[in-house]
């Protein structure tokens, strides 16, 4: 019988140099949250299919992972981690009006088959901070999705933001037929701005409205757009989406973190749970965003509790292959450590190894077996992010051996004698 | 300066367009030479590379990343469905895509019963049978000539793209229902769309002038 030892689609084997870099990216992001006071959440792989139903306004219902348990429920893979923390929070903090600073790490599972080449699992790290509905926060989450990129080593990045209520406002007060909503968006999501033009030139509108409107597609970078937006409208709910930006902006001036933001007013995410700022961060290397986010006011009352929530999540494997690309170092060295003894010294080698652990020291006992030798153990510490290696060829004749400069010295083993 | 890179669709796409793009001052004259058996143009005064591809390529090297922007048939965007901004309309090579077949096979298209369907875009003429006229049909996926199909009775009909319909005419076929207009159109990726927004949207802008003059 032929075995089939490859794995399906869209899921992969990590493992080596390319699992310690994905481990130390994780730890050090986990730090930077931790740093903000962010305190971890782990919610289950699988939840019931109402957590990502239509309402919420995740994933399409045809992306995800579905089977049946045994009382027939419906239940799904995680193809998103906002709605379960949603639930989560709704469940065991339904009580608590203060602020919640949550941060998760995990897969997740999106059956996406017309993307080929795209991963179906992968893993997300990101955080929600619930229960405040301020410009502060807004501005906190935004520091945190550009230190997020830094803290990767990103240089050239940027992290764009939008105002979900600029545009929607507008599009109320032109009273637009859904159809031709539905048509801008789909324009708008691809950035034709001369089809936007076309289409609102179209409509017949008050002046001041078409021009607005037609603009939306160009409301693109640095501060500048702000001012721009705001003269554009007269419209209440518009202005104040501005004047909330600008506030964000101001205050991620105390963070240092300004001159990575800039705004765009025709950003639309396919997650129609955001209500308030959404943004987006993007780097060379990867054709999609890395860091994707927003505030979604309304999310939480769909499972009970009525709170206000921003949030954002990082693309793990993405910003791997953006660090990757971009040629970046991620600081993983070989440090392990091969101690090479005969059998006739374990007492010896199992006495300094663990010695040297206790000293933190990643170290690996490998018993030196006839028919081998010390070149087919230098070649297997290579193959396998060795540092060097402690050979202990007799009690007296003990050598340290550098395996990136093959150099070696003798080493004092008598206090373990 | 980064490089730019476009990805053109081999053949009288990319002739076009190098056309438009001589005429707002980029050239490439290296890939004018129909000998060279280089597969990469670079510009380097203007830091800009050029390369062509099959066109249902196109559109997966510039949601990749690997190409910045691409020029390919609004048919190949539909049937490919990838991440990407559609950013113009370039106006040329126009043409429809068209439910064809015999005359006779009108009747087919009204009732709604299970047909035969043979085409190279399974993904347009899925979406348009199933979701737009919600009738329910067999899709064969051909590579070419599909005219052949419904002569030699493959299928009832064919969904194919339609320029000015005398390869029809003369197999005895002719247009049953319009999908949709076509034509070349410039697509960008994303990541670059923001990353190199100040160059990408002054060649948009250029390129829309000369659109609107030709």
């Amino acid at each position: 019988m032929k075995r089939l030892i490859h794995t399906p689609e869209g899921v992969r084997d990590i493992m080596a140099v390319e699992c310690d870099k994905k481990r130390y990216l994780e730890h050090k992001i986990d730090k930077l949250f931790r740093s903000y006071g962010y305190q971890s959440i782990q919610t289950p792989s699988m939840e019931f299919f109402d957590v990502f139903a239509k309402e919420v306004g995740s994933i399409p219902s045809r992306e995800l992972y579905k089977f049946i348990d045994r009382e027939g429920n419906t239940l799904v893979l995680r193809p998103d981690f906002t709605p379960s923390i949603a639930r989560a929070v709704a469940m065991y903090f339904n009580q608590e009006d203060m602020p919640l600073r949550l941060s998760y790490r995990g897969s997740v599972f999106q059956n996406n088959t017309s993307y080929q080449g795209r991963l179906k699992e992968s893993t997300q790290m990101g955080v929600e901070f619930i229960n405040d509905g301020s410009v502060e926060a807004d501005a906190e989450i935004i520091a945190l999705a550009v230190q997020t990129m830094q803290r990767a080593g990103i240089k050239d990045f940027q992290v764009n933001v939008g105002e979900v209520n600029y545009f929607q406002s507008l599009v109320e007060e032109a009273q637009l037929d859904e159809e031709i909503i539905t048509e801008l968006k789909q324009l708008l999501d691809i950035k034709n701005l001369f089809g936007v033009q076309e289409l609102i030139e179209k409509q017949n509108l008050r002046k001041d409205l078409e021009k607005a409107l037609a603009q939306i597609p160009s409301l693109f970078g640095n501060a500048d757009v702000l001012d721009t937006a705001y003269s554009l409208t007269q419209n209440e709910r518009a202005k104040n989406a501005v004047l909330r930006l600008k506030k964000i902006y101001e205050l991620l001036k105390f963070y240092g973190c300004e001159k990575y933001v800039t705004f765009d007013f025709s950003m639309l995410s396919k997650y129609s749970y955001y209500t308030g700022i959404i943004f987006q961060g993007y780097t060379y290397g990867t054709g999609d965003a890395v860091i994707k986010g927003g505030r979604y006011d309304g999310l939480l009352e769909k499972f009970g509790k009525k709170a206000e929530a921003i949030g954002f999540v990082t693309e793990v494997d993405s910003l791997l292959n953006a660090i990757e690309r971009q040629k970046l170092q991620l600081p993983v060295k070989d440090i392990k450590t091969m101690v090479l003894y005969p059998a006739s010294l374990e007492g010896l080698a199992i006495r300094f190894a663990a010695d040297h652990r206790a000293q933190r020291m990643e170290v690996a006992c490998v018993r030196f077996e006839a028919g081998h030798v010390l070149d087919d153990y230098s070649e297997y510490g290579k193959r396998n992010q060795f540092g060097g290696i402690i050979y202990f060829r007799s009690e007296k004749e003990v050598y340290a051996i550098n395996l990136s400069t093959g150099e070696t010295e003798s080493v004092d083993v008598s206090r373990y004698l | 300066m980064r490089y730019l890179t476009f990805a053109l669709t081999k053949g009288r796409l990319a002739f076009k367009t190098l056309e438009l793009l001589e005429q707002i001052g980029i050239t490439c004259e290296e890939m004018k030479d129909k000998d060279t058996r280089k597969l990469i143009f670079v510009n380097e005064e203007l830091k800009l590379k050029f390369f062509l591809a099959k066109g249902p390529d196109v559109p997966t090297y510039v949601e990749y990343g690997a190409a910045d922007i691409g020029i390919v048939g609004k048919d190949t965007i539909m049937e490919e469905g990838r991440k990407l901004y559609e950013v113009l309309d370039l106006g040329f090579g126009r043409c429809r895509m068209c439910v064809c077949g015999p005359a006779s096979a009108k009747v087919y298209l009204r009732n709604n019963q299970l047909i035969r369907v043979a085409t190279k875009y399974p993904h347009i003429a899925k979406d348009y049978f199933y979701n737009q006229k919600n009738q329910t049909v067999e899709l064969i996926k051909l590579n070419g000539s599909i005219e052949l199909a419904p002569i030699v009775g493959l299928s009832e009909v064919i969904v194919d793209i339609v320029e000015t319909g005398s390869t029809l005419r003369e197999n005895g076929l002719e247009v049953l229902e319009t999908i949709c207009p076509l034509s070349a159109r410039m697509v960008v990726n994303p990541v670059s769309m923001r990353m190199e927004n100040e160059r990408i949207t002054d060649l948009i802008q250029k390129m829309k002038a000369l659109v609107e003059k030709n």
